[in-house]
C-alpha cells in the first residue's frame, strides 16, 4: 500500500512539476538577461530544498518503477517487499547526498 | 479487445518509464550537476542546445516524459472505473495535451537555438 501511494503520489507530483517546469523555460524566449534573472531565484534557499524534495520525487518514482516491471514480468516475486525497501532506502540516501552537496557549496 | 489495451498501455508505460531512467539521468548530470551553481545560464543553454546529440537527447527526453506522464494520468482516470465513453474522453483530451505540450517544446527549443 505505502509503495503503491509513494507511487501514485510522486507521479502526480512530477506530471505537476513537469507543465511548471516547461512554463518556466518559457522565460528563455525573453533572452539572456530575463533567463540570468530568473536563475538567482532559482538558486534561492526555499527553491534548493524544493528541488530535494523533487530530486527524492524522481528518484523513488523511477527505482520503484523499474521493480514495478519487474512485479509485470513476473520476476523476482517473492523479493518484491525487500526491493520496494531497498528502493526507499536508494532514494533517501542519493537526497541525503544532495542535501550535503548543497549545503558544502 | 480491452486486455488487449490495456496490455499495450501497460507495454508503453513500462517501456517510456525505463527509458525515462537513461533520459532524466543524462538531463539531470548534463543540465543540473555538471552546470557551474546547478544551473546553465543563457549562452550555456543555447550553446548545449546547438550540439546535435544534446538536442536529440533533450527533444526524446521531451516526447517520452510527456507520453509517460499522460499514461500515468490515463491509469489514475481508468482506476475510477470510468465509462467506455468517458475513457474516450479522456484519451482525447490527453492526445490533445500531449501533442500541444511536444509542440510547444519543440517550437520553444527552435526559438533558442536560433538566438
Amino acid at each position: 500500500m505505502l509503495a503503491f501511494m509513494l507511487h501514485r503520489l510522486s507521479g502526480i507530483g512530477l506530471v505537476a512539476y513537469l507543465f511548471l517546469h516547461l512554463a518556466l523555460l518559457n522565460q528563455l524566449r525573453q533572452g539572456p538577461q530575463a533567463w540570468n534573472g530568473f536563475l538567482e531565484l532559482m538558486r534561492s534557499p526555499l527553491v534548493l530544498l524544493l528541488d530535494a524534495l523533487l530530486f527524492f520525487g524522481v528518484l523513488i518514482h523511477g527505482l520503484n518503477g523499474l521493480r514495478l516491471i519487474l512485479v509485470g514480468l513476473g520476476l523476482l516475486l517473492p523479493y518484491q517487499k525487500h526491493i520496494f525497501w531497498a528502493c526507499l532506502l536508494i532514494a533517501l540516501a542519493l537526497t541525503a547526498l544532495g542535501l550535503a552537496a548543497m549545503a558544502m557549496k | 479487445m480491452q486486455a488487449d489495451r490495456s496490455r499495450w498501455v501497460w507495454f508503453l508505460q513500462a517501456v517510456s518509464g525505463a527509458a525515462l531512467v537513461v533520459l532524466v539521468g543524462v538531463h539531470l548530470i548534463a543540465q543540473h550537476f555538471l552546470a557551474a551553481g546547478g544551473l546553465r545560464d543563457f549562452n550555456e543553454v543555447v550553446a548545449y542546445l546547438r550540439q546535435p546529440v544534446a538536442l536529440a537527447l533533450e527533444l526524446s527526453f521531451l516526447v517520452v516524459v510527456a507520453a509517460h506522464a499522460l499514461l500515468g494520468l490515463r491509469a489514475i482516470f481508468s482506476d475510477l472505473g470510468l465509462s467506455p465513453r468517458s475513457q474516450l474522453a479522456v484519451d482525447v483530451i490527453l492526445w490533445i495535451v500531449g501533442i500541444l505540450t511536444v509542440l510547444y517544446g519543440l517550437q520553444l527549443t527552435c526559438q533558442v537555438i536560433q538566438y
